[in-house]
């Protein structure tokens, strides 16, 4: 029993509860198709959650994502519109993501802002541009391959669970195969002791910051294919929920200590919530208590269940320091 | 007087900020034709207080090293309450009691999630903050409820003297916490709790008591600025303070305040509210689009904050 509810797998534990919770309460949960439309609708989430992961390890956080979402998502849809190709709309996009994750990078590795400080103002400014750029209009009805994107399958499988998949994988083996996670891991560990040791803090900082603009970049084309509409603020909501996942998911926010598996699962038990809610038919009111007071109870079970290991492995420290993020 | 401090070469130092807001003051008398009147400085400082006061209590939260991001809910979810109390017909007097303090509950129901169960405070009043917000829409239905009772509404509306009431609200607010930060164990704590904890521990100090506290103030701030916001309003609304958080929070940076090291003052939240609500005025009156506005002012403040921060490790 001892070793079954263990410290790496009690989050798999809680998502199966959640799970057979909802199977019993309703028999719509467990159908083929409810399951892969939750699996869609977690696959956007699931990868803008990446990106912050990576932010997060280094004892960062970015509050820009939702703002470079939107943007991404928009100057995706006024392309397609111009009748622009849809790979030429879809590398422009990326390359916004990717350019303001790199200004936050250098505020943040450069200008030594502190990271909540200087993504937020990148935020406003991606926020500002969409809206200059849309005019509060919203752009909808773009070409089938790109729809495809958001609503087509291969194979059987969802697009967006593939894509979703496929990003997993390429991040997973990054950051716990190659040079450049441990570097990650190393400068959220301790970014001074990095710097002794031959890694080059700044860089790694500014590259983390680049990946997750464009992981937002990727998520704002998405969207905007999944709705087959753009506006501006329309990733408004990812925000916070995508900072949820990834310490749902066991990454510590003091830097350092987590990766993609267990954010993978934080993304997953969000969509169930909101899924779950859904189905039961719980007034879209009273949802943004119940998230809340979920949200609350997952994060408070995780930092207590990191509390139970460090004291069993001995360490005098206890469980403060994950505390003071 | 923190902000102006004496250089070693005898001149007189002044936080960046300052200057920003000289240079904007400037700027926007030539966009802006009845922007330097005395008219309009008091309407940048009526539409100020309500951020002043929810930024004071932000920067509590920051001095110490943690954030509060439930602000804006519980300073709407106190509007709500007191306007749903007001239509009761209760008097206003007892009206703002029980407000503040359900405000203070709220707060200190952050502290305990953050002190004595450790989640971190990024979450914990994220997760708080929608609990409240939750409450207020399902008790609400999302409507907003009117809050027309006149003495209430003299406290945004009103003046004494020929100033505005919520002018001197918010000002005696201010003077009371710079009195606790300066002369009382709380002002003491929140400086340890920002610098050296262990220190603070040592020295015998509950810390985790003292942490709560400081949820706990800031709570009630928030629950103050609610008040004088519905009373502005004459209505209350779940979700009026939406966002607000980040105002409050860039305010108190763009101030000066620092986020890790325990410095910082309420004295330069002061300036930093002063300056953001001036951008917004100054933006408005010269005919700035809304749009254009968000980026400008997502500009400005990181480009504020960078001099600041830039300045600082020059020295």
């Amino acid at each position: 029993m001892k070793r079954l509810i263990n410290f790496k797998n009690f989050r798999v534990l809680i998502l199966l509860g959640m799970c057979a919770l909802l199977a019993v309460l309703n028999e719509n949960f467990f159908t083929v198709s409810n399951l892969m439309n939750i699996l869609r609708q977690t696959s956007v989430l699931a990868i803008l959650s990446f990106g912050m992961t990576f932010v997060i390890l280094t004892g960062g956080i970015d509050l820009s994502i939702a703002g470079i979402m939107s943007l991404a998502g928009c100057v995706c849809a006024i392309l397609l519109n111009r009748k622009a190709p849809v790979p030429v709309a879809i590398l422009e996009a990326l390359l916004v993501g990717a350019a303001l994750g790199g200004l936050n990078g250098l505020f943040v590795a450069f200008v030594d802002l502190p990271p909540f400080v200087a993504t937020y103002g990148v935020k406003f400014i991606a926020d500002g541009l969409a809206l200059i750029l849309m005019g509060g209009s919203i752009l909808y009805g773009f070409p089938a391959s790109f729809k495809a994107l958001g609503v087509g399958f291969a194979a059987g499988i969802p697009m967006l669970v593939i894509l979703s998949v496929a990003a997993a994988l390429i991040f997973y083996v990054v950051l716990s195969k190659l040079k450049f996670g441990k570097q990650v891991y190393c400068v959220g560990a301790n970014p001074v002791a990095s710097f002794y040791s031959g890694i080059r803090p700044k860089r790694i900082l500014v590259a983390v910051y680049v990946i997750c603009g464009i992981c937002a970049g990727v998520a704002g084309i998405l969207q905007t294919a999944r709705m087959n509409a753009a506006q501006a603020g329309m990733g408004d909501s990812f925000q916070m929920l995508a900072i949820t996942s990834v310490v749902i998911g066991g990454t510590s926010m003091a830097g350092g200590e987590g990766g993609i598996p267990g954010t993978i699962v934080g993304a997953l038990i969000l969509t169930l919530i909101v899924n779950g809610m859904n189905l039961l038919g719980i007034p879209s009111l009273a949802q943004s208590l119940i998230t809340g007071l979920v949200i609350i109870l997952a994060v408070m079970l995780d930092v207590q269940m990191k509390k139970v290991k460090v004291a069993a492995s001995g360490s005098p420290r206890g469980g403060r320091t994950a505390a003071k993020a | 007087m923190t902000a102006l401090k004496k250089a070693p070469g005898g001149l007189i130092r002044v936080a960046p900020v300052v200057y920003l807001l000289l240079l904007g003051s400037a700027l926007f008398t030539f966009t802006a034709g009845n922007f330097l009147t005395v008219g309009n400085a008091f309407n940048i400082m009526r539409q100020a207080s309500p951020l002043l006061i929810l930024a004071i209590g932000e920067t509590l939260t920051i001095l110490i090293g943690e954030i509060d991001l439930s602000v804006g809910y519980v300073m709407s979810f106190t509007g709500l309450a007191a306007a749903y109390m007001l239509e009761a017909g209760v008097p206003l007097v007892a009206v703002a009691v029980a407000c503040l303090a359900i405000a203070g509950a709220l707060g200190l129901g952050n502290g305990v999630l953050v002190a004595k169960l450790g989640v971190p405070s990024f979450i914990a009043t994220f997760g708080w903050g929608n609990v409240v917000f939750g409450l207020g829409l399902i008790v609400s239905k999302g409507l907003s409820v009117p809050a027309l009772d006149e003495s209430f509404r003299f406290l945004a509306d009103g003046s004494v003297l020929g100033f505005p009431v919520i002018i001197l609200i918010t000002l005696a607010i201010f003077l009371l916490v710079q009195y606790a930060m300066k002369r009382t164990a709380f002002g003491r704590n929140v400086y340890g709790l920002g610098g050296n904890r262990e220190a603070l521990f040592l020295a015998g100090i509950n810390v985790d008591r003292a942490q709560v506290w400081v949820f706990g103030a800031s709570g009630l701030l928030s629950g103050c600025a609610g008040l004088l916001f519905a009373a502005r309003a004459a209505s209350g609304h779940a979700g009026s303070g939406v966002g607000w958080e980040f105002d409050a929070i860039a305010a108190t940076i763009i101030g000066g305040n620092s986020f890790t090291e325990g410095r910082g003052n309420i004295l330069k939240t002061v300036l930093g509210v002063v300056f953001i609500s001036l951008l917004r005025n100054g933006l408005n009156m010269s005919g700035v689009a809304p749009q254009v506005q968000s980026f400008l002012v997502g500009v400005i403040v990181v480009i504020a904050i960078s001099i600041d921060v830039l300045s600082r490790r020059a020295r």
